[in-house]
């Protein structure tokens, strides 16, 4: 049985007079690989950011049954932190930033992190500032997973990379990161390149977590079904939230429950299922 | 206290334009002055177009000599108080401007220790500078002065060290108020901390106006805490002139005393609330 290594209770965080986080409670597993999905601005980094006491807010936070409070440093020692935004020192050489980590933390993993340079391509006498963004992440990644931590958390990681690079992001922290006891908690866009990596997943939207729980039961839970434009009423008494017409059929996902005379099945993705639990761009009704 | 080697390693890297600042206003002098010279010999001047004092007495010698290092001590001074005032913006506030706070404060280190060698730097570590490059400039000048006259170098030493002195109590008091700004104000601290100043003296000779009171300038006070003196009267110098030791002691006087030792105070009051304030922001 897996311990709960973050238990998140009734957490509510104000930006002024809007409400980010509502009342959220939440238990974080060790040794899962967990995706935060959420539209913009459904409070997905200002979660994240609380978790690392970051935030002042209401409600509790607690890492290995310590309570989390503002600006404590000591969460540090077990988690990590890719941010969405590159968010290294430019001022600062690639050589430079490694010494600084490899300095002020002593979860620092000197074998770890001689591995994972060999195969990096990083220029060490090159100034931050002058990197790629590519090569930002890369070093980004680096620093992070030359940690010794228990838990990974990663806010859009891979933002604004290319599709050859995401790929590499993921498959290097699925390779030097991921153990047994270790958790990764990761909020992404590109829900289709992770969905075979996730074990658990958590949609959160307005502020509110609307579901948490594992991949494989949630697809299970749903399925797309398709029928005839002019049978669309057949569809509709379900209330679907999202909703697509082509080639003559109207589509939805529904639960797996709902039996519909003359329908067609297909499985459906974790994209599917998260726009058809709090609608989307395309014909929403 | 490898933690703290490494905050300290960092913040020079990040920093270090800043910090060198008094290096790089002393080596623009003496570029400046070196040019002038050389451009004088090229036009087959003497060097002593621009000294002459020859048949000066000892005394006068002396006083000319004293007064000469201490201005110039309190100008380089001045530039190093400059350079610490925007190290304190720098520190608070250059992380989150660069987008890289969080990297930061993302390592396990306390603030005491972040902000403990921040401030280590902009203070003791600019003093240090600033007495360095002033004993420095000391000595040039001091063997400029022999040079053409008789002078004792006890008096150059005394400038330099009563010179150090008051400009780090000035230091202290002004960094430290700026500090506070820096992390009260994200944007603009400098900025935003002259224009509370003046808003609060606002305040103050408003209701001193309407309401008769007879509240002290705020503005008087803080010019006070943050300037440096330095004062010949015309009718004393003659006397003083057989007798710099007096002007010592003057000077000696004049830097211990209350107002010195409220820079101090206030130095360590503003040190903790820029600490407080800023270990109460949220980072987004």
């Amino acid at each position: 049985m897996s311990a709960n290594i973050y238990q998140i209770r009734n957490l509510t965080k104000f930006y002024g007079k809007t409400k980010a986080l509502d009342n959220v409670s939440l238990s974080l597993d060790q040794g899962k690989i967990i995706g935060l999905l959420g539209k913009n601005g459904a409070g997905k980094s200002t979660l994240m950011r609380c978790m690392l006491g970051f935030l002042a807010h209401e409600g509790e936070v607690l890492l290995n049954d310590r309570v989390i409070k503002h600006r404590e440093h000591h969460v540090f020692n077990q988690v990590a932190f890719i941010p969405d935004v590159s968010g290294l020192d430019d001022r600062l050489s690639v050589q430079q930033t490694i010494d600084y980590i490899k300095g002020v933390n002593p979860c620092w993993n000197d074998a770890t992190a001689e591995k994972l340079l060999s195969i990096s391509n990083l220029p060490l006498k090159r100034k931050v500032g002058k990197l790629s963004k590519g090569m930002k992440t890369k070093l980004y990644l680096l620093i992070t997973l030359s940690l010794d931590v228990s838990f990974l958390l990663l806010d859009e990681p891979t933002l604004g990379l290319d599709i050859a690079f995401r790929k590499e992001f993921f498959n290097t922290i699925l390779g030097e990161f991921f153990a047994e006891n270790k958790t990764i908690f990761i909020s992404t866009h590109q829900v289709e390149e992770v969905e075979d990596l996730l074990q658990e997943i958590i949609i959160i939207d307005n502020g509110k977590v609307i579901l948490h729980e594992e991949v494989d039961k949630l697809k299970d839970r749903f399925r797309i079904v398709s029928l005839p434009v002019e049978d669309a009423s057949r569809l509709m008494v379900h209330n679907p939230k999202l909703i697509s017409r082509s080639l003559g059929f109207v589509t939805a996902v529904l639960p797996s429950d709902i039996e519909i005379e003359g329908a067609q099945y297909g499985r459906a993705n974790l994209a599917d299922i998260f726009l058809a639990l709090v609608g989307g761009s395309n014909e929403t009704v | 206290m490898k933690q703290c080697k490494a905050l300290l390693i960092k913040e020079y890297r990040t920093n270090w334009l800043t910090i060198l600042t008094p290096l790089w206003f002393t080596a623009g002098v003496y570029v400046i002055g070196l040019a002038g010279i050389l451009i004088g010999l090229l036009k087959e001047q003497s060097l002593n177009w621009a000294v002459s004092v020859h048949g000066v007495p000892a005394g006068m010698s002396n006083m000319i000599l004293y007064s000469s290092i201490y201005a110039m001590s309190l100008l380089l001074g001045t530039v190093a108080v400059i350079s610490a005032i925007t190290l304190a913006d720098n520190f608070i506030n250059g992380g989150f401007k660069r987008k890289c706070e969080i990297l930061h404060l993302c390592q396990p280190v306390s603030l005491t220790k972040i902000l403990g060698i921040k401030y280590l730097l902009m203070v003791p570590g600019m003093i240090l500078i600033y007495a360095v490059l002033a004993l420095f400039n000391t000595l040039v000048l001091s063997g400029v002065f022999s040079w053409f006259t008789p002078v004792h170098l006890y008096f150059s030493l005394v400038a330099w060290m009563q010179s150090v002195v008051e400009i780090s109590l000035s230091l202290v008091f002004l960094s430290s108020l700026f500090w506070f700004f820096a992390g009260l104000f994200r944007w603009k601290s400098f900025l935003m901390g002259i224009l509370t100043i003046l808003a609060i003296q606002a305040a103050i000779s408003i209701l001193n106006w309407t309401a008769g009171l007879q509240i002290p300038s705020l503005l008087n006070y803080l010019g006070r805490l943050a300037s440096v003196r330095f004062e010949i009267h015309g009718g004393a110098a003659p006397q003083m002139m057989d007798s710099v030791f007096n002007l010592i002691t003057l000077k000696w006087q004049m830097i211990c005393n209350w107002d010195s030792v409220m820079k101090l105070i206030y130095g360590v009051l503003f040190f903790c609330g820029g600490f407080w304030l800023y270990r109460r922001r949220e980072l987004s």
